[in-house]
């Protein structure tokens, strides 16, 4: 199924459909033809109407919006499975850092640096100690001064890490992956 | 003899662990729940406090609450779920 | 700060959930407009739309760069849709339910509502397959190769049904005139 059957004339149905939502003129044959010219009259009417059917706006109002998004947001949100939580040193015992949150902080870091956009941001703790490996793709700036820049992000992680995740950092390995023209 | 003897819910002492929890310095939000006489506390940490501070203190304050509320000796964890930017 | 879509993808693959709120948010009023002129009915369109987002953040994973984010979020709204339609008891369709603002109108502009509301009624008329394929190419605007992709069949079958639906709702209006 899915075969168009042709015109009277032998034309594709379809090709002058096409033709006729596209807004182009007819060719040679079909300006003589009375079944390309029906048809191609009867697509314009038609597609007059549905371009108006398309204008129209459609939306839900902003609060139902917030509230499916709130409802979608929260389910994502719910309890940290054991493999996406970081270890925490204490004395009482151990506490636990969402992984994904860390990720999200570290790559805030990355973000306000000046030509620096963080992508991927992957932290591994390998233990036995709460130490982390780092490793970061990021996007930068035609133009930046890489050799630069990555170092500084080294360095703000590595600080980062220690003062607001409280895991001393290991390593951080940093990749360009894109640039981007200012 | 002659004393009272105090019953407190888990659903109390998950209650009282988390309005503990948010009483410490750098905790935006917090929920708790108890399962097998571990009491799990989740919060969220303003970020730029040390994480790990910010969870052995919410663990000693929900520790200590639940000793004099409740008179419970509970093993409490924290996880840190988010870390609120700005 | 705006984010292109891949960045975002990344980021919420790796559990980021602000980078899967700022992705909903973009795609939100497509996905929504698309299951409404589907379906004809807004509350229907609303859950289809939840659906499809809780989809998304589940199946993040299945996402693979190579495709528009926005292509595969289309695929995920119209299953959600389509599984709707075959929940629905047989009858007629709903009411087109895309609510035309009253207008103080002069006779033309009404007669130009009534034919919106005509091509509404015989859009929904459709047979489901036929109007799918019909919303995502005349008033979401996506190329055959990307219908295609979207409801999984080829792009011969896709021309196929968007003519015939053009053809059914080309009579229709021709008997309202």
């Amino acid at each position: 199924m899915g075969e168009i059957a042709p015109l009277a004339c032998g034309r594709d149905a379809a090709v002058v459909w096409d033709r006729a939502e596209a807004g182009l003129p007819l060719d040679a044959h079909g300006r003589d033809c009375p079944h390309c010219s029906a048809a191609y009259a009867e697509a314009r009417r038609l597609e007059v109407a549905v371009h108006r059917m398309a204008e129209e706006p459609v939306q839900m109002p902003a609060q139902a919006v917030e509230a499916v998004l709130g409802r979608v947001l929260e389910t994502a949100r719910s309890r940290i499975r054991p493999e996406e939580a970081l270890r925490l040193d204490s004395p009482l015992g151990p506490n636990r850092l969402a992984r994904a949150a860390a990720a999200t902080a570290l790559r805030a870091v990355v973000d306000a640096m000046d030509g620096m956009r963080a992508r991927s941001c992957r932290i591994a703790q390998p233990g036995p100690d709460t130490a982390i490996d780092v490793a970061l793709t990021v996007v930068a700036r035609f133009g930046l001064d890489l050799a630069y820049a990555t170092a500084q992000v080294r360095r703000t992680v590595f600080a980062a890490g220690e003062q607001a995740l409280g895991l001393p950092v290991r390593r951080v390995d940093i990749e360009v992956v894109d640039l981007w023209e200012a | 003899m002659g004393g009272v003897t105090l019953r407190v819910a888990d659903a109390a002492v998950a209650s009282m662990a988390a309005a503990a929890a948010r009483r410490v310095g750098g905790v935006v939000g917090a929920r708790a729940d108890l399962a097998a006489e571990l009491v799990r506390v989740t919060i969220s940490v303003r970020f730029g406090d040390n994480c790990r501070d910010v969870a052995e203190a919410v663990q000693r304050g929900a520790t200590q609450t639940l000793a004099e509320l409740a008179g419970r000796t509970a093993l409490v964890e924290v996880t840190v779920a988010e870390l609120v930017l700005r | 700060m705006s984010l292109d879509d891949l960045t975002l993808v990344v980021r919420a693959q790796e559990g980021d959930v602000r980078a899967f709120e700022a992705l909903a948010r973009r795609h939100q009023a497509a996905l929504y407009r698309t299951a409404v002129r589907v379906t004809g009915d807004p509350a229907e369109a609303e859950d289809a739309l939840q659906e499809a987002l809780l989809d998304a953040w589940r199946h993040l994973d299945r996402f693979r760069g190579d495709a528009a984010l926005s292509t595969w979020l289309y695929r995920l709204v119209t299953n959600r849709c389509i599984a709707a339609l075959r929940r629905r008891r047989p009858g007629p369709a709903p009411d087109a339910g895309v609510d035309v603002a009253a207008r103080d109108s002069p006779e033309r502009s009404a007669l130009l509502d009534l034919e919106l509301a005509a091509l509404g009624r015989a859009v929904q008329d459709l047979p489901d397959n036929l109007r799918v394929c019909w919303v995502l190419r005349e008033l979401e605007g996506l190329g055959y190769a990307e219908i295609a992709e979207i409801t999984g069949a080829g792009e011969t079958a896709v021309r196929g049904r968007i003519h015939r639906a053009r053809v059914q709702l080309a009579g229709v209006m021709r008997a309202w005139r």
